[in-house]
């Protein structure tokens, strides 16, 4: 892969079943010193995921979610342990390479938005244009077609802190596919939504990934995702299990829901 | 474009706080117009008095006067002496009298100087009225203008007026009295020219016309040299013969000096404003940063380069300098042009030679401080900013 240009992937397969890796991980493994002693939020992760595959990482809280998804991110270098993007090594470009990689072809959706409160929403939306050097007419005029694609036509012209928090997360999702990335890293991106928002957000990602070709890992405690999703991977004490997994610890997706339930049921003050 | 961007983002960042943006701005922008002014002041006043010394004599010319402790008299020997002197082009000489003036009735006793006519043309004055050149001579006088408000008469009535006029002649100045002193009775003479001495009643009178009442020597000499660098070695000839001289460069150079010691405290004033404006720009853009970690990790983890983290905040913070200290220069600049107004107002300046301006722009300052602002910005920016790239996006959004 040309490390400063584009990729020349194009095509975008709907079938996941029979897709080539995108992502790759081997062996994933994060080790901090804490005190005396180590902790090891991400231990000995490997994973695959296909091209415009839904993907959903769950667990329970300090799982390890956010360690893992900074290091398939290249924000984070893992200790031990590959991430591959396209067959390359993530890891084996430099620091400024991985960040290029991100502006042109990684988004990421978190689950509270950032916007810059003295710029118009159509201005934040167009950011990642901004960044990849467009022109402002240019980047502003797919901004604007974005939000409207994603319902917001009646609100283009208020400001970020003038929408609701449904409104400013599918803001957020035509910002994050205004650059048409080949992955959408999605951080709880439902958390903070009514019911109705939440169904808003996640039919748009899914139609993302159906018809865009684009691939969605999605970070979340949100079980209701689980049904929408052909491939999910639970994570427990760093360790990621795909429930096809023979040594899964769960012996089905109910199983492992009632962990995390409890789990956060035990969590909470 | 990517670049236009950052500098949008960082002008932004920057007065999104507008109170504390226009406290840092104003906080620099006092400073540096303090410093401004100050400097200016000092190029003003420093530009002010070397005019006005310049103006009074050229720096080819030597005052010789009778040293104190010494017995040689500026008589004709030594006068001729002196003359004689390589690279000496003319001698003027002055010899100072109480005098007495009498005009329609009205009888002052006033200082008379006794000049021959070139005097004025090595120790110029400023003329209201007449001309300087070759005067005083014959039965010409010249009068300062306070001697005519004293008489209550204006300049256009003075020209040509008769005055009468004696002095006092001591034997300091005469061998030939029989006593310490005689007055040499009043004579008739004609107001040929008007000076301004401020406050000071004066009148210049032709040497000549006390020659032949006794004088045979004098209290000062101007003498003009040929080119000003043969002031040493002139000067020390005639120091040798046993008289005191003194240069306009003597003058410049104490003046030069005492400036030199105001520069020196304007610079440690300086540093003290440069290290209150690090300090204070520096805590602004350090409480930005924190405030803007969450922007810096999103915009990090979309594909803001390490390299961007840093122009955005060096930017941000030279924003902050560079305006603060334009600001300052422009109301620094300002100002001393309204004292120079009010100088004007307050000042006699008919006694001064052109228009006083106390305050002159100091190019050099001006320029230091504006690269200086730019070498502050910078610097208190690389700290936070080096900060900046060190945080890890995703923990901060999730912080």
């Amino acid at each position: 892969m040309d490390k400063e240009a584009s990729p020349t992937y194009e095509t975008t397969p709907t079938d996941h079943e029979v897709k080539a890796p995108i992502i790759e991980t081997l062996g994933l493994s994060k080790v901090y010193k804490v005190g005396g002693g180590m902790i090891s939020p991400v231990s000995d992760v490997t994973l695959q995921i296909g091209y415009g595959d839904f993907t959903v990482i769950f667990g329970p809280s300090g799982s390890g979610k956010s360690t893992l998804m900074s290091m398939l991110l290249g924000l984070e270098q893992p200790d031990i342990g590959e991430v591959f993007l396209k067959g390359e090594s993530l890891f084996g470009y430099s620091e400024e390479q991985r960040t290029i990689i991100r502006r042109k072809k990684i988004s990421y959706l978190p689950q509270t938005q950032y916007w810059i409160e003295s710029m118009s929403l159509i201005d934040n939306v167009a950011l990642p244009l901004y960044l990849l050097g467009w022109s402002r007419s240019k980047a502003r005029k797919k901004a604007i077609k974005l939000l409207i694609e994603v319902g917001l036509k009646a609100d283009i012209k208020h400001k970020t802190n003038e929408l609701s928090s449904g409104q400013q997360q599918k803001a957020a999702l035509a910002r994050a596919i205004i650059k048409d990335p080949w992955i959408i890293y999605a951080d709880e991106p439902t958390a903070h939504l009514d019911t109705k928002s939440v169904e808003q957000v996640t039919q748009i990602l899914l139609d993302l990934s159906i018809k865009k070709g684009i691939t969605v890992v999605m970070v979340t405690h949100d079980l209701s995702f689980l049904k929408l999703s052909k491939k999910w991977f639970f994570m427990q004490d760093g360790r990621l299990w795909d429930i096809k997994d023979k040594n899964n610890p769960f012996k089905n997706i109910s199983e492992a829901i009632n962990y995390v339930e409890k789990t956060e049921e035990k969590d909470k003050p | 474009m990517r670049r236009i961007f950052f500098i949008k983002l960082a002008i932004l960042n920057t007065f999104k706080k507008k109170f504390r943006a226009i406290l840092a701005i104003g906080s620099i922008a006092l400073t540096s117009s303090v410093v401004v002014v100050l400097c200016g002041l000092q190029v003003g006043l420093h530009n002010l008095v070397n005019t006005e010394i310049s103006n009074s004599e050229s720096k080819e010319i030597i005052t010789v006067t009778q040293r104190n402790s010494e017995q040689v008299k500026l008589d004709e020997n030594q006068i001729a002496k002196i003359q004689s002197i390589s690279g000496v082009s003319q001698v003027g000489e002055l010899v100072g009298l109480l005098g007495n003036a009498v005009f329609q009735g009205i009888d002052l006793n006033i200082p008379v100087y006794a000049v021959t006519p070139d005097y004025f043309v090595m120790s110029p004055v400023k003329f209201s009225a007449g001309s300087a050149e070759g005067q005083p001579s014959g039965t010409g006088v010249i009068a300062s203008s306070k001697v005519l408000s004293v008489f209550g008469i204006s300049q256009d009535e003075a020209l040509n007026s008769k005055i009468k006029l004696g002095v006092t002649l001591t034997s300091d100045y005469s061998s030939k009295l029989a006593s310490q002193s005689e007055k040499i009775k009043n004579k008739e003479y004609t107001i040929e020219g008007v000076i301004n001495k401020g406050e000071l009643p004066v009148i210049y009178m032709p040497i000549e016309q006390l020659r032949s009442e006794g004088l045979d020597n004098v209290s000062q000499l101007k003498v003009q040299l040929t080119v000003p660098e043969k002031v040493d070695s002139v000067r020390e000839l005639i120091e040798q013969m046993g008289l005191s001289t003194t240069s306009i460069q003597d003058t410049i150079d104490q003046i030069n000096e005492l400036f030199t010691v105001i520069n020196n405290i304007l610079l440690i004033f300086g540093v003290v404003v440069f290290v209150i404006t690090v300090s204070g720009v520096f805590t602004i853009i350090s409480l930005t940063l924190m405030e803007e970690t969450k922007q810096i990790g999103f915009l990090r983890i979309t594909g803001l380069l390490h390299h961007d983290v840093k122009v955005m905040f060096i930017t941000q913070s030279i924003i902050v300098t560079f305006l603060g200290a334009m600001i300052g220069t422009i109301i620094g600049i300002f100002t001393g042009f309204t004292l120079n107004g009010l100088v004007r107002i307050a000042v006699d300046t008919e006694a001064l030679s052109g228009e006083v301006s106390v305050f002159a722009i100091p190019a050099q300052p001006v320029i230091i401080i504006l690269m200086l602002s730019i070498i502050i910005g910078w610097l208190v920016g690389v700290i936070p900013a080096k900060r900046a790239v060190l945080i890890n996006p995703l923990e901060e959004l999730n912080s």
